[in-house]
Order: structure tokens, then sequence, then C-alpha cells
């Protein structure tokens, strides 16, 4: 290499260290030849630029990272947040707006979320879901929260990915201290705080899918508090609860027209160590939590579309609309789940009148839905329309196309078996009896129901009715069920409704 | 006027206008489109508003051209972005050669024949069975892209320490490519943690949150290594015929479909280590293959990611054009399918028709403009562009990420390592132990 070569014809024009001193081949920016391993000079500039790359990117990287961790994030309000904000990192500050839910697979969960100028869903992965419970931040319904989150703004959705549960700082809503016999129906979906003596905890059988139950005696009456296995173990010295003093935060909900209460955390029970005395004071969080409330107009995500579907009766869906994007709004028929680890969507059978329609989304659909379809509701719903072993069917793409238009109506109440006739046949009624032995229908199970008064078949047909309701049940049971009135061969039956429709009682 | 000659004229004005774009060094076509995103919601809901009906074939046609088109500055001017990486070798030579018009038109036709694949082959097969694909491989996605990022590492061959006595010199000499391509990938991978979850940039412009990082990665550091080395381009020549047959057409879409399929359908694998994964399964050693392999797999990589969002069933967001496009629009049902089909092919025919005018037209350019100057336009045109949209701040991110982008250029690694800034925490995030590290990094 004390010797320059020639350059080969075509790259006399080079400088002299662009081509090879021993080849004379182009070699460009490298210093040794890739052809002949010749070490290659480059002039002064092109070395120091190395060195100062390198310190570029360290003392560069470092700085942007200083920059990173001492930046606030700003607050930003939904309603003002703008498509160019697409994975920004923001704050949020405002209302849970319904409890964290979590998913089907257990790898997260999710809550939707207010600030008065819009809302949003808010995803949680696993690791912050498991952190979140043991340190008792599961969102619940009116809590009031502040967070940082990263956006995801589309044309038709928006949602938020929880960044971090150290900056998760969450006030509990107000939950009133109420008397157990002042529970009543109408504090349905609120949060009450409950006190008194646990007369009885009954542990539910191995296998089954029974709640474990809580009877709880105050001066005024007494109530039965519902927890499962996850709460259960959550509670702070569990063995001590019979006979034990203690003040819990409870969710109120009906269970067939009946008051239910539900402990959403074990965190929320606290084993007191005399006698609860009555205190209804709030904290000024708290007071400020309560004034907070309003509601907000929901966000308008139409943009980019003229205007939204068109909205057409279940009766104008053939298969020549496939393809067709439209609207439609009808009474949900029934819900069926997917399968565990099955590859099936989400079925809804939406009917109006004589005419009826299947819905299908996926997993990823559903867990943006706000109000989960249930039988018996009003649902609006936006699709395509695809075709199904030749029947039209609607394909949902966006959770935010699933709207209740209204609640499904409550269960009847209970009436006894004879007094059920021919003329019922298409009605809904709600029965509470014993099951006899189970009978194998093929597509279905049925099992004679016995009350005080007389007998009719129950029949629950295994598409309609999940497995988790069916598996259960078993000969000598106490079940409320709840069904529509049909005949077969001349006998009345009972067919049971779709979803959770029977209860075991006893 | 009809829907038909909204759509005609709209991915026609947005095909020739991207055509003439995509000439100049450094612009890229997704940051364009972020800025006319910008301006089409900053209408929205005036009198002025643009209906998904124009702005929809416009940008159609403009990834289009300039997945065609982009080869020009690529390799008549050295900027390249990172899925032409490999076209710029092969490519050079072709330029000191005198041939650097032949280079071009051999990757457009490449792009023409990456056309024909999405269009007679993809789009009729997609919907059928991408859906399917999808449900199957959407829970393995985290393992694909670990094995990737090992192959990409460990398939960088050592290129010194094979002459001189044995030592830890000769040790060093051997080694020191690949240490600077892992430094390289995990300071990359550093800066996307940083920016994928605390980025400075301003919120108000979040989408174009990875901007600078990229131009700062790839444009800036090529740039700028043309105006240091100061290479002179010799006069070029044009021809009317190209040095391909056949049986080249056919084992190029063979490579390039290949590597162009996973890049488009895997999340964060870019063109070029779809590319680079293809080359190695293919084995394709000629290099008219190679170059127009690269055509191919280019075109599919930009253009089919782009056609997912649109897939019936399937609605997959690839690629930046796709994530910007679906802050305007959410396709739905066939319609919107034989729409963007329609769009690809019309868009892809005048690209092709533009290009060679084109490249000749580049040509006399550099032919009497010095190289230098032309790398000094391209880099302030880019600076320009990234103090724009994202201030001083993402100038600052620009300024560390060509540090970083440096790295590879400077000591001979590949430059595919700086992909490390979506690789590795990406793949990190979906394994479920990204927060983890962005807890170690205080930046949760």
């Amino acid at each position: 290499m004390t010797e320059n070569k020639q350059a080969l014809p075509g790259h006399e024009t080079q400088s002299s260290e662009m081509n090879c001193p021993s080849c004379g081949r182009f070699v460009g920016a490298v210093t040794k030849c890739p052809y002949c391993g010749a070490k290659v000079e480059k002039r002064m500039s092109l070395t120091a630029t190395r060195w100062a790359a390198v310190l570029l990117a360290t003392i560069g990287l470092f700085l942007l990272w200083l920059m990173a961790v001492k930046r606030d994030v700003p607050v930003v309000k939904l309603g003002d947040i703008q498509p160019t904000m697409n994975f920004a990192q923001i704050r949020l500050e405002g209302e849970v707006k319904t409890d964290a839910r979590p998913f089907r697979t257990g790898m997260g969960m999710s809550f939707h979320f207010t600030d008065g100028t819009g809302a949003v869903i808010v995803f949680i992965t696993k690791k912050q879901m498991d952190e979140m419970i043991e340190n008792n931040l599961t969102p619940k319904a009116g809590d009031q929260v502040s967070f940082i989150g990263s956006l995801n703004v589309s044309d038709d959705q928006m949602s938020m990915r929880l960044l971090s549960v150290k900056e998760f700082h969450l006030t509990r809503a107000v939950a009133e201290s109420v008397q157990l016999a002042d529970i009543t129906k109408k504090l349905k979906g609120s949060a009450i705080t409950i006190a008194g003596t646990v007369t009885k905890l009954e542990v539910p059988p191995e296998e089954s899918k029974r709640p474990y139950a809580l009877q709880l005696k105050d001066a005024s009456g007494e109530q039965v508090v519902n927890f499962w296995q996850a709460e259960y173990e959550q509670i702070e010295n569990p063995d001590a609860l019979p006979g034990a003093n203690v003040r819990l935060r409870v969710n109120v909900g009906t269970y067939r027209d009946k008051v239910q209460l539900t402990l959403g955390s074990g965190l929320d029970l606290e084993i007191l160590d005399g006698p609860p005395a009555t205190d209804d004071s709030r904290t000024p969080a708290q007071q400020a939590a309560e004034t907070y409330r309003k509601k907000a107009p929901p966000r308008d995500f139409s943009r980019g579309r003229a205007a939204t579907a068109e909205a057409i009766p279940l009766s104008d869906i053939t298969a020549d609309k496939k393809g067709h994007t439209v609207r439609v709004q009808a009474r949900v028929a029934s819900v069926t789940p997917p399968q565990p680890d099955s590859k099936q969507p989400f079925a809804v059978l939406l009917r109006d009148g004589d005419t009826s329609l299947r819905v299908t989304y996926w997993s990823n659909v559903d867990e943006r839905i706000a109000d989960k379809p249930v039988p018996g509701a009003l649902f609006e719903m936006e699709g395509v329309v695809d075709v199904f072993r030749d029947r039209p069917q609607l394909t949902v793409e966006s959770g935010y196309k699933v709207r209740q238009v209204e609640a499904a109506p409550a269960a009847p109440e209970p009436v006894a078996i004879a007094s059920i006739s021919a003329a019922d046949k298409g009605q809904i009624r709600t029965i509470e009896g014993t099951l006899g032995a189970a009978r194998d229908l093929g597509k279905g199970t049925a099992y004679t129901l016995t009350d005080d008064s007389g007998a009719i078949d129950l029949i629950l047909w295994h598409s309609t009715v999940p497995a988790d309701v069916r598996t259960p049940l078993a000969e000598g049971q106490t079940v409320a069920a709840t069904g529509t009135i049909g005949e077969y061969d001349g006998q009345l039956q009972l067919k049971a409704n779709a979803g959770p429709s029977v209860y075991i009682l006893r | 006027m009809s829907e038909f000659w909204i759509v005609l004229l709209s991915v026609s004005a947005g095909t020739v206008l991207m055509s003439v774009l995509s000439c100049l060094p450094g612009l890229h076509v997704y940051n364009l489109m972020g800025a006319l995103v910008l301006g089409i919601l900053a209408l929205d809901g005036t009198s002025f508003a643009i209906p998904a009906m124009v702005y929809l074939p416009a940008f159609t046609g403009m990834i289009v051209s300039w997945a065609i088109l982009n080869t020009i500055p690529a390799v008549l001017l050295g900027t390249p972005d990172e899925s032409a990486l490999f076209t710029v070798m092969p490519g050079q030579k072709y330029l000191m050669a005198g041939r650097g018009f032949e280079g071009t038109m051999i990757t457009a036709v490449g792009g023409l024949a990456g056309a024909f694949f999405i269009v007679c082959v993809m789009a009729p097969l997609a919907p059928r069975y991408l859906p399917v694909a999808q449900q199957v491989l959407k829970g393995h996605m985290h393992w694909v892209l670990w094995i990737i990022i090992t192959f990409m590492l460990m398939s960088e061959w050592p290129k010194g320490g094979n002459r001189g006595p044995a030592g830890w010199a000769k040790f060093f000499d051997a080694w020191k490519t690949l240490i600077a391509g892992v430094i390289t990938f995990l300071l990359a991978g550093l800066l996307g943690f940083i920016i994928l979850t605390r980025s400075p940039v301003s919120h108000v412009v979040a989408f174009q949150n990875i901007m600078p990082a990229f131009v700062g990665l790839f444009a800036i550091p090529w740039c700028l290594l043309n105006i240091i080395s100061a290479a002179s381009v010799p006069p070029q020549h044009t021809t009317t015929s190209l040095g391909i047959n056949g049986d080249v057409v056919l084992r190029s879409v063979w490579s390039g479909a290949l590597g162009g399929g996973i890049a488009a359908y895997f999340p964060i694998v870019t063109g070029g280590v779809g590319g680079m994964l293809a080359g190695h399964a293919t084995a394709q050693r000629d290099e008219r293959i190679f170059i127009m392999g690269q055509g191919v797999s280019k075109f599919i990589y930009y253009v089919g990611a782009f056609m997912l969002m649109f897939v019936p069933g399937l609605h997959l967001t690839r690629g930046g054009g796709a994530w910007m496009t679906k802050t305007l629009f959410t396709p739905l049902g066939w319609a919107d399918y034989y729409l963007v089909i329609g769009c690809i092919a019309i868009a892809a025919a005048i690209s092709y028709l533009m290009m060679e005018p084109l490249a000749k037209v580049t040509l006399k350019f550099i032919n009497r403009f010095n190289y230098r100057h032309v790398s000094s336009v391209a880099l302030a045109i880019i600076l320009l562009m990234v103090l724009g949209v994202t201030g001083w701040v993402g100038m600052f991110i620009a300024t560390v990420a060509t540090g970083i982008g440096l790295l590879p250029v400077l000591f001979g690694s590949r430059r595919l390592n700086c992909l490390g800034i979506l690789l590795l925490p990406i793949a990190c995030n979906m394994s479920g132990f990204g927060e983890t590290i962005t807890g170690w990094l205080g930046l949760t």
C-alpha cells in the first residue's frame, strides 16, 4: 500500500480515497476494501465524523432521556382532541363512567372514562391490571381519576392505553353510608358503604360457579353480600370473618328484581375492632368529586363520511345488499359469545317481528361496546351486509357502532305453573321450581320443572343458553327460570331465554 | 360530476404530483401526506371540506407513484430511505458505470411487476385467505419479531480480521463492524422507547412523533456523507433497452414479492428487513434480480401495506400511510376495496410512464449541477420540513438520531440496525415486558 494503484476505467474522476489504493475499485466510505482487504486511508474529516457521531448519539440520547423524564405531560380535554394527536401521550382528568371489566382472555381490562367534554375507552395491560388490583386501584363507576395514557384516534373511534400505574391517581367516589334496611332498588347502580356483624359466611362448594355469600346484620336488618374467589383472596384475614364486625363498600344491583349487593374488591372490606360507628363524613376531595359529575355530549366520530349509514328495517336486508353498509335497530333475541379458545366471533340475533338477522363481531369489537347486548334490549347496530350459508348477516367492525337504545325489561315476577295456560304462548314467564332429571334432546336439554301447583318442561337449547348456565344445573336443585311459553306435542313448555336465564336458588 | 370521474381525476392528480415530487431527494411521501392530513382536517366542517372520494384516490396515487419513482433520487442522487437500502450499493455501481438510467428503469420495471402482482394475485386472494391467516398468526407476532431481530443481527458478517497476526487486534478488526451494528440497534431502540413512551414532540402533532427520528436515522446521514465524501458522478448514458428478460422478471417477482409481503404484513418490519429476509430465503445472486427484486419489494411493501387496510374482513393497519388515512377514513365493505385496487392499477400505469422522462430530466440536472450542491439542497429541504412540522424539539430529536444513523454508515455496518427504533420497543411491548423496561428507564 505504499503506492496507489491506478483507478479502474470509469473511476478516474473519484477522489483518491474513494477507490481502493490496491485494486483500484470504488469502495466509498469503508476503510477496508471489501474486494481485496487492503486498508483505505481516509481524510481526517471522515474519521473525526465517526467519533463525533458516537458522541452526538450518546450525549444527545442522554439529554433526550432527561427531557422525556422531566417533562410535564400536558392535560388535555377530550373535547379538544384532534386526529393529529394520534399517538400523543397526554394526561386525562375526570370521572370513571363504567367499572373496569377484565377481558375474556384475562390479559387486561378496560373502563370508560369521561371528563365532561367527551368519553373514551381506556385499555389496561395485564401487568398494570394485576398491580391495580393489588393496590385497590381498580377503577369503578363514579371514581375520579387522573392518569397518563397514549392516545389512539381514528376516523370513527378513540381509545387510550394506560401508560403508567405509578401516575394513576384515583379518588374513590363518595359511597353513602346506608343502613341495611334502607337498601332498596332505588340505589341500583350506586356504590354504598355498609357496616354490621357477619352472621354467616357461605363458602361455595368446590368446582361450583356460585359466589361466596356473606350474611350481614345491623340494628336495622339483614343483607347478603356476594363476592367471588378473587375478592375472597384479597380480604385480609378472611378466617376471622364469621362473627366479626365489618365495614365494606359494595355495589348495589338487582337480580330477579331483588336487591343484590356485590363486593368489588376484597380490599374494600375492613374488619373492625368493635361495633361500627355511624360516620358519613366525607373528605373535601370526595365532596368536590360529587359536585364534579356532569353529563357530556357524546363525541362525534363521523368525520370522513358524509353521513351515517342508511337506516333500514331488518326485513329489507337481503343477500342482494351484500357489501352495503347499513344501520339497523331491533331487539336482541340472543347473544352467543365465542367458546373459550375458539376462533369464533360473537353472534347476536336481532329480531323485529317475524324477521331476524344474525350479527357477528370479534372480541376486539366487543371490548369497545359500552353497553353489551343482552336479550330483550333494543339495540342499534351498523355494519356491512355479508352472506353466510345463503342467508344475509351483518358484520360489525367497530364497537362504537353498537349502541343500546333501550335497556332490556326486567324479568317478570315468578308465577305458579298451574296459572300458565295455552293463552300464554309466546309470552315471557318466570317460574321458580325444582328440577327433575335431565333429558338429552340432542341440541338441547330438557328438565321437568315442578312447583307446588304443577309441572312443566323446561327446555334449554345449547345454541342460546351458554354452557356456564347449563352445566351447574342438577336434579333436585331449586331454580328460577325465565323463558318463553311454547307448546310441543300438545304440552306446554318453558323455553329458556338466551343468556343467563336460569339461576340456582338452592 | 360522477364519482367515477372524481376518482379518476383525483388519482391522476395525486400520482402526477407525487411523481414529480418523488424526484426531490429526501422527501418522503408520508411527510407530504402528513401535511395534507393536517390541511384536510383544518378544512373539515367548513364549506371547503374535502370529501373522502377526493383524498382517498389521491393518497393511493401518491403512495404508488412514490413507491416507483423514489428510485430516481435513491439511485441517481443517493438519498435512500431504509427500504431502498439494498438498491443503493448495486444502484451506485450502475451510477458509477454511467448506467444510472438503466438501473432506475430496471427498478421501475420491478415496481410495475409488483403492481401486476398486487392487482392480479394479492387482491383476489387477500379477502379470502388473509383474515384467516391473521386469526392464526396474531398471537404469534411477538416471537416472529424476535426471530427477525435475531436473524438481522446475527446475519451480519465480519468485514475484517481475515489478515494479519492472531490476537486481540485481529479479533477487534473482525468484530468492530458487528459491535457497531449491535450498538446502533440498542441506541436506536433506546431512542424508540423514549419517543414511543414520552415523546418530547408537542402532542398537537403527535401523529408525526417518529418522523424526526426517521429523518435523522436515514435521510440526514446520507446527505451528510454525500457532502463530505464528495463523490463526482461520471457522465450518464440513456438507453432504449434494458438488460433483463422474462426469467429475470419472474425470479425478481418471486424474491421481491416475498420480501415486500413479509414487510407489508408483519408489524414494524419494513421493506429493507423484508428484502433482507427474502434475499436470504431465495438466494438470488444475479445483480439485476437483486435490483429489480427490490423494486418489486418496495412497491409491495408500501402499496400492499396500504391496501391491507381496505381488505374486507381484515382491515389491518400497516405502515404510516394507512395510519394517517385512518385518522380521516374508516374503510367498510367491498366498494372501498375495489376503489383502492382500481386506483393502484391506474396510478402504477401513470407512474411507470412518467419514470422515463423524469429520470432523463434528473440525469440532465445532475450532469449540470454539482452532486454536493444537490445533497446540500436536499438536506436543507429535509431540515425545513422537520422544523416546520415538529419545531425545534423535532430538530433536536433529528440531531440525536443523526448521530445514531451515522454510526452504521461510518463504521461499515448495516443501516438496517437503525430500525431498532421500532423493532426493539414494539417487540418488547408485544412480549409483555416493555413496561418493565420503560419502568427501569423512569419513563413510566
